[in-house]
């Protein structure tokens, strides 16, 4: 990639200029301010970073200016004002002034009708459920034309293709006729991008357009937005969680916490200075996640796992077998995991990594044995040194082997039933079990919530009282109440912001000292797995293509294909924008 | 991180509040919704308590009073030296016949004033059929005077008593309706919902057969099917499972959709990994996310039984007299001469309809609210 990382000095005058916005919800407990006093500027071919967690009202801020925000929210006071004038297309002869504010429009009148898409366009998280999928994407693209410009509909066709291949869509003249589902995620980020640029907006904003997509195809994506930048003078404003994408493509930043802006500033001045407490506490978050946690170094120096493995897989196979035909007489079957041979060490942390679909998840579900296997073993050594094969047994003879392997899940809402107060959903195992009951469970109830640093008056409270962070912490003590030997965790992080990661992959650390613990830790994020992982072994398609000491991976990969997921992997530190070279894997045949 | 939130810092609001909290305060906030609860658990209640809330008997016939129109109730009446005082009362009528049509035809009397009493003694009766009363809610003060809210039928009985009877027949076919459905419902939407597979395949075919079925002939072949000689509470349960024969097949497809989409919930797989036996897996982790949804779906198709009974009823192929039902009593209203006559014969057409309006409102309020969690992600 040959793009200058700051094509050029900020220019006088910003395009949009959001001045004091304030957007409040209406709820039961009063109004709520979701955006609360946010000033920014964006500027003709420059990227402005919106950088904050969950719930910081990056989001409602970025929705406020387009005036889409969903009821019972609405834009209080303060102003947007889209500067006509400065951009190419509104430059007039007499060069006179052409300032609106959005702000002043009623959200479904025309006046702002007109304005979104054309001026200002809009990237969604999603590709999938913002686009149609009943309507081509061609018909998509075409409509937003039609809607702006007065052209005909053989126009309107001809320039979609343009679009398509501006944003390097292979062979746009058929990709146009295909519908949405028969896209690729990547490929319906670019088409949502087509759908944006139809109308050579003056301001893009996009919110989180990369979050949902695996990291090769984030590289790809975040190369298109900045190079289609390069090629007009239209502003960006990028929203996004994640510093690395920040370090990537930001010219400026807004660091924004509980609805304000915290901190702005030019991208270099962020990175390497940073002045509110809470800007540099998430920078610090990103870059000790980029690196082995010290804490697990020391641990291992002091007591260095076991050489005997304690699960060992052998050609692992799971088939997914579908029917088709009439009344489905032919039998068929996804292969989602390979032959995997892998072993877990007692004591130790290891790492599945791979981009979605590639059967990292379902090959954890094959060892908890969730999901029955179609070949292979899975040899367990018990604490008695008996080893036994998972995978062969039924739901009653697995009761057993469940108390000693467990699960943590990824969704923190999702794995906890919101009709079990907190107290059930840990105590359930033991109950179940017949091991305790009465007080003596309130009890280990208590000392479990107490080990994953909660109070023990969570007991009593139902899930939906409790952050995503105490969720996950919730899960983690119903994971260890049977006092387990291997805990599978499934992107056990994954649903969290970066500052909370590091707290509950810390947990993990800790109980693993004093429980003796032994990890699989299931993610699609390398920095994560660095930090908590002493092996690490590489998915794709469903086959394990590398296997190996974490660091010794991370640094000299052996794999074509784990090489080019780690050079996809953003760096948070602008200074090496640009320097490390994309390579691409293509699978031969 | 400085600027961390310690997590052992809980929020305040909402804490321990369970599922049916929740489903309290979001039904609350519906107020057509409360409405229709309120109406629907006053008409549980006058069916519960009919014999009692009834002024008189409704099936003993007056001769002098057929077709009596019906009366307004005043609460205020002039003393004798020219003031006001509370006291209830109707109007009486007056009876005359026409010398050449022998039409009889009812005419105000304002010298004759009936009455009321709460509480009074009317004639006696057994509440439930088993306790022996006299009490009525409400009363004539002169023992044995006659009024009529809701007008008399061709036999001059009191249509008032006989809508309050009806109230008890009606709305209980539609709860023994709605139960029968419901145990059918349940047990092979959930076989076919937990189980999936060919069992899945079975009973939905079997769900797509029924509802291919037009349900106005089959209602009509089965009561017809049934013997005229039957006794009236033998009717009854007949009717009532030709009822819930029909109606199964919707809750069993609700009640499977609510099963597969479950299953896949992590929680439930946690739930297995827990070690906890199939049963404990479907009763204590599936069934109180389901239970909201089925008790919304139930309110939901309790009117639709009201109204086939009534239908069946109209048609004179469900419930038979004596059996004293909505339907039943909408029957006298089919010829012309009662709606040129003696238009309150349709009193019982407006109790069906706020029944069914009552229960759809409560319905629609539970429905919205049955998923507390859900409405939070928003």
């Amino acid at each position: 990639m040959s793009v200058t990382p700051f094509p050029s000095a900020p220019s006088a005058q910003p395009v949009l200029e959001v001045k004091n916005l304030v957007t409040e919800f209406a709820t039961r407990r009063g109004p709520f301010r979701a955006v609360d006093d946010v000033s920014l500027e964006l500027y003709s071919g420059r990227t402005t970073c919106v950088v904050g967690e969950s719930g910081s009202g990056k989001s409602v801020m970025a929705r406020s200016i387009l005036q889409i925000v969903d009821p019972p929210g609405r834009v209080l006071s303060g102003q947007i004002l889209l500067h006509k004038h400065r951009t190419s297309r509104g430059r007039t002869a007499s060069g006179e002034d052409h300032t609106v504010d959005l702000a002043a429009l009623h959200p479904r009148s025309s006046a702002i009708r007109s304005i979104r898409g054309r001026d200002v366009a809009m990237i969604f998280q999603e590709p999938m459920s913002s686009l149609s999928p009943v309507h081509r994407i061609g018909d998509q693209i075409g409509e937003v034309i039609r809607l702006h410009e007065n052209v005909s509909k053989k126009e309107a066709r001809h320039r979609s293709i343009e679009l398509l291949r501006r944003v390097e869509i292979p062979r746009p003249e058929v990709a146009i006729d295909r519908y949405p589902f028969e896209y690729s995620g990547g490929m319906r980020q670019r088409a949502m991008i087509a759908v944006a640029l139809a109308c050579n907006p003056s301001v893009l904003i996009a919110d989180e357009p990369t979050t949902a997509l695996d990291v090769t195809i984030q590289a790809e994506i975040l190369a298109l937005i900045r190079q289609l930048q390069s090629e007009s003078d239209m502003a960006v404003m990028f929203i996004t969680h994640d510093m690395g994408v920040v370090a990537e493509i930001a010219d400026d930043i807004a660091v924004m916490r509980f609805g304000k802006v915290v901190e702005r500033g030019d991208a270099f001045s962020i990175f390497e200075n940073p002045q509110h407490d809470y800007t540099r506490g998430l920078l610090n978050a990103v870059l000790e996640l980029d690196r082995p946690s010290a804490r697990r170094l020391a641990m291992r120096a002091e007591r260095p796992p076991a050489a005997t493995p304690i699960l060992n897989l052998t050609s692992l196979r799971k088939e997914f077998p579908f029917t088709k035909g009439f009344l489905g007489l032919k039998k068929d079957a996804v292969l989602a995991v390979e032959d995997a041979d892998l072993e877990l060490r007692a004591g130790e942390n290891l790492g599945i990594v791979g981009e979605s679909g590639s059967g990292k998840t379902t090959l954890g579900r094959c060892i908890q044995r969730v999901h029955s296997v179609t070949g292979g073993r899975i040899l367990y050594t018990g604490r008695d040194g008996k080893t036994i094969d998972l995978a062969p047994m039924t739901d009653s003879q697995l009761k057993e082997p469940w108390k000693d392997i467990r699960t943590i899940f990824q969704d923190p809402f999702s794995s906890l039933n919101p009709r079990m107060t907190v107290g059930q959903i840990i105590g359930e195992p033991l109950y179940v079990s017949g091991a305790l009951s009465g007080a003596k469970l309130r009890e280990r109830v208590a000392e479990l919530l107490n080990l994953v640093g909660l109070p023990a008056s969570a007991m009593e409270r139902y899930p939906h009282a409790f952050s995503g962070g105490q969720r996950q912490r919730i899960s983690i003590a119903r994971a260890i109440a049977p006092d387990p030997r291997v805990i599978i965790a499934d992107e056990a992080t994954s649903a969290l912001d970066v500052s909370l990661r590091i707290q509950i992959l810390d947990l993990l650390l800790d109980l693993q000292e004093r429980l003796d613990l032994s990890f699989i830790f299931i993610s699609h994020d390398i920095a994560v797995i660095r930090y908590f992982c002493d092996r690490i072994a590489v998915m794709h398609r469903g086959r394990i293509v590398e296997t190996g000491e974490t660091e010794t991976v991370c640094t000299a990969p052996q794999h074509p294909y784990t090489r080019s997921l780690l050079s996809a992997v953003p760096i948070a530190d602008p200074r090496r924008r640009g320097t490390v070279e994309r390579i691409r894997y293509r699978e031969a045949g | 991180m400085a600027t961390i939130a310690d997590p052992r810092t809980l929020t305040q609001t909402n804490d321990h509040a369970s599922q049916w909290q929740l489903i309290w305060s979001a039904f609350r906030r519906h107020k057509l919704a409360m409405t229709g609860a309120v109406i629907v658990v006053c008409l549980y209640l006058v069916a519960l308590f009919c014999e009692f809330l009834a002024p008189f008997d409704p099936d003993a016939p007056v001769a002098r009073d057929v077709y009596h129109p019906p009366q307004a109730i005043h609460f205020l009446d002039t003393t004798p030296n020219g003031g006001w005082t509370f006291r209830p009362h109707v109007t009486g009528m007056k009876q005359s016949r026409d010398r050449f049509t022998l039409k009889t035809s009812f005419a105000p009397d304002p010298d004759r004033k009936i009455y009321l009493t709460l509480f009074g003694t009317g004639t006696p009766y057994k509440l439930w059929g088993l306790i022996p009363m006299e009490r009525r809610l409400i009363a004539a003060a002169t023992p044995g005077e006659r009024f009529y809210f809701f007008g008399a039928d061709r036999l001059g009985r009191d249509m008032f008593s006989r809508v309050i009877y009806g109230t008890r027949v009606s709305m209980s076919i539609g709860l023994v309706g709605v139960g029968v459905s419901l145990m059918l419902g349940l047990v092979l939407g959930g076989l076919s919902g937990y189980y999936g597979g060919f069992i899945d395949m079975a009973v939905q075919r079997v769900v797509e057969l029924k509802l291919s079925l037009p349900t106005i002939p089959i209602w009509l072949g089965l009561s017809a099917a049934l013997p005229q000689d039957w006794a009236p509470l033998t009717r009854y349960f007949a009717i009532t499972l030709i009822l819930s024969f029909v109606g199964w097949t919707e809750l069993a497809r609700v009640v499977r959709g609510r099963f597969l989409a479950l299953r896949t919930e992590d929680f439930v797989t946690a739930a297995r990994l827990d070690g906890g036996s199939r049963g404990r897996v479907i009763f204590r982790h599936m069934m109180p996310s389901m239970a909201s949804h089925i008790i919304a779906s139930v309110t939901l198709a309790i009117p639709v039984m009201i109204i086939a009974e009534t239908s069946l009823s109209f048609l004179g192929l469900g419930l038979l007299p004596p059996t004293i039902s909505w339907g039943v009593l909408l029957k006298e209203a089919q010829n012309v001469r009662s709606i040129a006559s003696a238009p309150w014969l349709f009193v019982p057409g407006i109790a069906v309809c706020i029944a069914v309006l009552a229960l759809n409102f409560l319905g629609d309020g539970l429905r919205d609210a049955a998923d507390p969690y859900a409405q939070e992600g928003r």
